[in-house]
């Protein structure tokens, strides 16, 4: 034991091999994991630390796996900096190791045919890039364009960096930005707003910030289009053994768990 | 509360958890091999651990979700997550929030209900092979009494940990633990329905623990825990409200442990009962503070969602100081105390 106040060993640590700065206070992190990558499915999220050297940032982070590459044994991570603990997350550059509890949390049920609609607000665009690149997988671009539509919404040009993510990956997507600086003036619920309507959409994902989802329920909810959440809560533990992340049920009867509940639910499942 | 199906992707957690089984491997042959030497077991005033290091009460839920990612039969024991009379659904999130060196956590006693617990989780954690400490909570001083009636006689209980930090209705919500009468009045209840080792998990957040700490002894309790979490709040600068849904929550976190410490020194003087120290124990060099200040044992908190293997961290980092000291767990509890 030595003389350091305090002694939070890792979990299982892995090498971050880049990283990118993709807009001021968003960084795109690949980790080499192989055991992560292997079993890891598109919504589901990886509990994440620097190692300690100290107490704090006491608690880890849970972010969602914005790509998942069991071939080459990586995932990737997109990071916004937003208080300490994920400025060190999003600070660790190839090299550095972060520790890592996952993958954990319910995935994104796939799409059964139809065309799916992903709907990603600022950071909630992470999780849908995942889901897109899976859903692409098995299809060329062009089946991908006739089996779902991304979109991505930020509130100016310079923190929209999804659609560039999306790019390298062969993906492509429509996007807005609140001020009108880039893409669709407006919200990325309006071109949720406009695609419904058109009759073949058989399914909905969405994730971002309340508002945004708020508006999903509005748009989507009537519809009879099934449609799927992704939820983000204060978290400690991040494997349902603390109670810490709820979030209230639909039916009003007590609350559900975003770490082991989610952090996807059917929409119908939970209050906004 | 049933319990739900896996989750989709949980069936390949033994592929995602080979790295971490590794240190598991690592931390219980070091375990394994220093208990050749070093002797683990600590009594507790009738209470016979396996180990000095149990996990603490809410952090540890039923056991169950931490199961699949460490060997529970390596635990001292296990103090399960507060069970009340009926389910309880718990508090409005936000319930937790970070804290320099911890966090604040307003969970509200959410539970399944004792007639859940006892038939889904107890039969479970009766196959674990650790020592099994069922926290009790009440709203009124004859809820902890059928507590204790109902949950007597069942195999696998190795003790009952008193929870009086909730709202007495009968008092105009004032916690029961920050009352020596209340207490006193709790643990006599508690005592009257059951054999089993009783133990009373102090609050903090009162201004003589002493006090209150020989209020339990004087109601017939076996061994103490402290501390409890502290009463804190947050407050988000931007939104200029509270942090938490239920504004005010409790402190845990390595934060605490020198209140926690300071307060087993003095209850260690104030009563002759065993005791379980808790508050901020992040590794073996934490909880020799807690043990020579006086603990018979230790609990691990909050450290869990850092790193879920503390646990062992800490077994293996006491036996590593007792082989290293040569002395005994018996002798270095209190021994800060002589001299």
């Amino acid at each position: 034991m030595g003389s350091c106040p305090t002694n939070l060993a890792g979990m299982t640590s892995y090498e971050v091999v880049s990283r990118r700065q993709l807009t001021a206070d968003v960084a795109v992190l690949r980790v080499k994991a192989p055991e992560i990558a292997a079993v890891s499915r598109p919504g589901q999220f990886v509990s994440l630390s620097v190692p300690a050297r100290g107490a704090d940032p006491f608690l880890r982070r849970p972010i969602s796996l914005a790509g998942i590459w069991p071939g080459a044994g990586e995932v990737e991570f997109v990071i916004q900096s937003v208080g300490p603990g994920t400025a060190a997350l999003s600070g660790a550059g190839p090299g550095d190791r972060l520790d890592m509890l996952g993958p954990l949390g319910r995935p994104f049920p796939m799409p059964q045919g139809g065309k799916a609609l992903l709907a990603g607000g600022g950071t909630g665009s992470a999780p849908l890039l995942a889901l897109a690149s899976a859903i692409a997988g098995d299809g060329s671009s062009h089946a991908v364009q006739a089996r779902m539509l991304m979109l991505c919404g930020a509130r100016t040009a310079t923190e929209l960096w999804a659609p560039g993510l999306a790019a390298e990956r062969g993906l492509s997507v429509l996007y807005s930005t609140d001020d009108g600086t880039a893409g669709h003036p407006g919200l990325v619920t309006d071109l949720v707003q406009a695609e419904l309507p058109l009759g073949q959409v058989t399914v909905v994902y969405a994730c971002g910030p309340l508002p945004m989802l708020q508006a999903i329920r509005r748009i989507t909810g009537g519809s009879g289009v099934p449609y799927y959440l992704s939820l983000e809560q204060h978290m400690a533990c991040g494997v349902g053994a603390c109670r810490g992340c709820s979030w209230p049920r639909a039916d009003g009867r007590g609350y559900l768990r975003v770490c082991r509940d989610g952090p996807v639910f059917n929409a119908e499942e939970v209050a906004l | 509360m049933t319990r739900k199906t896996a989750a989709p992707g949980s069936a390949a957690a033994d592929q995602w958890t080979a790295p971490l089984a590794a240190r598991v491997n690592r931390l219980a042959a070091e375990i394994g091999m220093l208990s050749k030497t070093v002797d683990l077991h600590t009594n507790l005033g009738g209470l016979k651990l396996p180990s000095p290091v149990l996990v603490a009460s809410g952090t540890f839920g039923f056991g169950r979700e931490y199961g699949a990612l460490l060997p529970l039969s390596l635990l001292g024991g296990i103090c399960t997550k507060c069970v009340t009379l009926e389910p309880r659904a718990g508090n409005r999130p936000p319930r937790v929030t970070e804290t320099p060196a911890g966090m604040l956590n307003s969970i509200g006693l959410e539970n399944p209900g004792l007639d859940a617990f006892l038939r889904e989780e107890l039969p479970w954690l009766r196959a674990q092979g650790m020592p099994v400490v069922v926290n009790i909570a009440g709203h009124t001083i004859a809820e902890y009494g059928r507590l204790a009636s109902r949950l007597d006689g069942h195999d696998g209980i190795s003790a009952l940990e008193v929870n009086v930090s909730c709202p007495n209705v009968e008092r105009g919500g004032m916690t029961f633990g920050v009352s020596p009468r209340a207490t006193e009045a709790v643990m006599k209840a508690v005592r009257k329905e059951t054999s089993l080792p009783l133990i009373c998990k102090l609050t903090p957040n009162v201004t003589e623990i002493t006090d209150l700490a020989q209020a339990a002894e004087q109601g017939g309790a076996d061994v103490l825990s402290l501390i409890n979490t502290l009463l804190g709040m947050a407050i988000d600068v931007e939104t200029r409200r509270p942090v938490i849904g239920n504004t005010f929550a409790g402190l845990s976190g390595p934060a605490i442990r020198p209140v926690a410490v300071r307060m087993v020194w003095q209850v260690r003087k104030a009563v002759k009962l065993s005791l379980i120290g808790l508050g901020g124990i992040t590794s073996g060099r934490d909880a020799m503070e807690f043990i020579l200040a006086g603990a018979s044992a230790v609990a691990v908190g909050s450290a869990i969602f850092r790193d879920p293997l503390t646990p062992l961290e800490v077994t293996a980092g006491i036996a590593r100081y007792l082989s290293r000291t040569g002395l005994k767990l018996k002798e270095a509890v209190g021994a800060a105390h002589s001299g």
